[in-house]
């Protein structure tokens, strides 16, 4: 039985669609990461699988269970399935408690700990999150800690609930980088204690690095356009759309980084979310685009092991567009 | 044409001093464009503040000078330094983080920064600035700052820091908070810009990407001092400094092998009670005794490192 399951779920957010019939099932134990730029509906589709945003169509189910159904009344055992770490570490946290204070006020809520015994499971938790020595972490307040030890607080009050599942929105984008591998290594050990996690981030790489073995989806403009196992996509992106993310990327490779290339992509800027294109929401800046992405929807459909929402992913032949307007750069190669 | 020699600066704070630069020396080529990378609270920022002379109102300069053509920028007039800003070294901030002012049009705005600097028919400039940041002067100069998209009004940023022509540009995380797409765009107009009119660049970030892209010559921050500065092309492909290999080695690609952490747990040192020696000794996974006994300086190899100098 899945842990969470979207079924053709809408979300509309003011007059944004946000997010548009969208199917996901998280498994047990699963990683699954999110990718897509500012503004995809990635956030979005956390914040519907954690239960807090009400489809306008379609549904949400925890363990086979509609959520909305009976006008959002779940048992605590449920609700306490799915847990959440923000990308702010400093606006998810209580800036005038103790990290102590904070971590003890879930176990003794939910009585996942005898009264007498709460002092010391929070240390063990600070411990084994890496933040020794623990008492002296639970004395802090956030401000005292850096952003990767307040995010690593973060991790462990949702871990220590014991969820099925953890949300985690950009948990490492505000953490420096010498330090992300740690929190992500974090996330991975809780994940071999059966944790399946949501990692939602516009980080190809930390993407690959949290969820390797296990799927990636590639949203855009509100819609699911790729999905697979991560290394598949990242070595094989058959839609358009991922194939330009991954074009401008630039190598970490100084030679290779300063040889000029242009985007495979018509236009750079992303269309306006309140009226997304008709047909394919890709077509205004695909290279590829022929009449019928004027006009026909694609659906996501099985192509190489993947997933893939695009109506000619098999050959892709650049159409007369084809091409933005080159830069000075580009055009005097 | 720009040099810095021997500078450190304290914050006073409550109850001390935190040292966010101790005893920084670097000189950018002219010409080139110089990356200085490092983790929050290296002291990128607080370095560029004192070449622009924009330090906060609790830095102390301890000692050092900052020279530009001859002259040191730390003993320059506030009227001098006012002029030296924008006429010769420009700056463009992140512009998501409100380096626009939200009230005014964005051509007011560009066209304020010439007249406070005397320079008053400055509407063609502009609108070619603009045309060379891929933007439409008719459509941008009438709007106001949201109205636009975030690489949008980076690029307007970039126009406006070019309007008095200067000889210095520093670029202060120029592409952070900006999608893929966009920041491959926009570093494709400042190798542009870059190439067309020999300026020298400093670009401060801790984007390797934007690093490896864009920079000639590279200088690694740590905690307020300089570990290694060496080309870009040996940095990335024979980093020195053990804090540069970490730093090197912790960004995941998406093909290729995977990094392993090394880099431990890692806390942030204390500025406000240097160790004796290495800064960076408590995360280094090649600390020896001396480096808790004596701070390695950065000599003719340009690393900092007791470990990378043939006497240890």
């Amino acid at each position: 039985m899945p842990l969470v399951e979207l079924r053709n779920t809408q979300i509309q957010l003011g007059n944004v669609q946000a997010m548009r019939g969208v199917n996901l099932t998280i498994e047990p134990g699963e990683i699954i990461t999110v990718v897509g730029e500012s503004g995809c509906g990635k956030s979005t589709l956390g914040r519907a699988v954690l239960g807090l945003l009400q489809p306008s169509s379609g549904q949400i189910f925890y363990h086979d269970q509609d959520i909305f159904e009976n006008g959002y009344r779940m048992p605590d055992s449920l609700r306490l399935s799915v847990q959440v770490v923000h990308q702010d570490s400093y606006a998810s946290l209580n800036p005038v408690r103790t990290i102590g204070e904070q971590l003890a006020a879930p176990l003794r809520r939910h009585n996942l700990v005898p009264r007498g015994e709460v002092k010391a499971k929070v240390s063990e938790i600070l411990t084994e999150m890496g933040l020794t020595p623990a008492d002296f972490f639970a004395s802090k307040v956030p401000f005292q800690l850096s952003g990767g030890q307040r995010q690593r607080v973060s991790l462990a009050r949702a871990a220590m609930l014991k969820p099925k599942l953890i949300v985690a929105d950009e948990p490492v984008s505000g953490v420096d980088a010498t330090l992300r591998l740690a929190i992500l290594e974090l996330m991975r050990r809780k994940n071999t204690e059966g944790i399946a996690f949501l990692y939602i981030t516009h980080d190809l790489g930390t993407a690959r690095y949290l969820a390797r073995g296990g799927r990636m989806l590639v949203m855009y403009l509100g819609q699911v356009i790729e999905s697979g196992p991560v290394e598949t996509l990242l070595d094989d992106p058959l839609h358009p759309y991922l194939q330009a993310l991954l074009a401008a990327l630039p190598p970490l490779d100084p030679r290779k980084a300063k040889e000029a290339k242009s985007l495979p992509l018509r236009s750079l800027d992303m269309p306006d979310a309140t009226n997304p294109p008709t047909g394919c929401s890709f077509h205004p800046r695909c290279p590829y685009a022929q009449a019928r992405c004027q006009t026909e929807q694609p659906e996501l459909r099985e192509l190489r092991g993947q997933q893939v929402a695009c109506h000619f992913a098999e050959n892709l032949e650049p159409t007369s567009c084809s091409g933005h307007e080159p830069t000075d750069h580009q055009k005097k190669r | 044409m720009l040099s810095i020699e021997n500078l450190s600066i304290n914050y006073r704070v409550p109850g001390g001093a935190m040292s966010v630069l101790k005893d920084v020396s670097l000189s950018f080529q002219p010409g080139k464009v110089t990356a200085l990378i490092g983790e929050s609270g290296s002291g990128k920022t607080t370095l560029t503040g004192a070449v622009l002379g924009l330090l906060a109102s609790n830095a102390v300069v301890l000692s050092g000078q900052i020279r530009w053509k001859g002259e040191n920028l730390l003993e320059a007039s506030p009227e001098k330094l006012r002029r030296f800003r924008w006429r010769q070294a420009s700056v463009v901030f992140q512009a998501a983080q409100g380096a626009w002012n939200p009230t005014l049009p964005i051509g007011r705005q560009m066209l304020d920064c010439c007249r406070d600097h005397g320079v008053t028919k400055g509407t063609d400039r502009m609108e070619r600035l603009l045309r060379q940041v891929r933007l439409d002067p008719a459509r941008v100069t009438n709007s106001y700052p949201h109205q636009l998209s975030g690489g949008m009004r980076q690029r307007a940023l970039i126009a406006m820091a070019l309007m008095l022509d200067p000889e210095l540009l520093i670029l202060d995380e120029p592409t952070t908070a900006l999608d893929l797409i966009t920041q491959s765009y926009i570093f494709d107009i400042l190798a542009d810009i870059h190439r067309d009119r020999e300026l020298t660049v400093i670009l401060v970030t801790h984007d390797l990407a934007a690093v490896a892209r864009l920079s000639d010559q590279v200088a690694v921050l740590y905690a307020g001092t300089v570990c290694e500065t060496a080309s870009a092309e040996n940095i990335f492909n024979a980093p020195q400094h053990p804090y540069t290999q970490i730093l090197l080695g912790s960004a995941p690609d998406v093909h290729g092998d995977l990094p392993i952490n090394i880099a431990g747990d890692g806390k942030p040192p204390d500025l406000r009670a240097r160790p004796e020696g290495c800064i960076f000794a408590s995360r280094c996974p090649e600390q020896i005794e001396v480096c808790l006994l004596s701070e390695p300086k950065l000599g003719p190899e340009m690393v900092a490192c007791h470990r990378r100098k043939a006497c240890h």
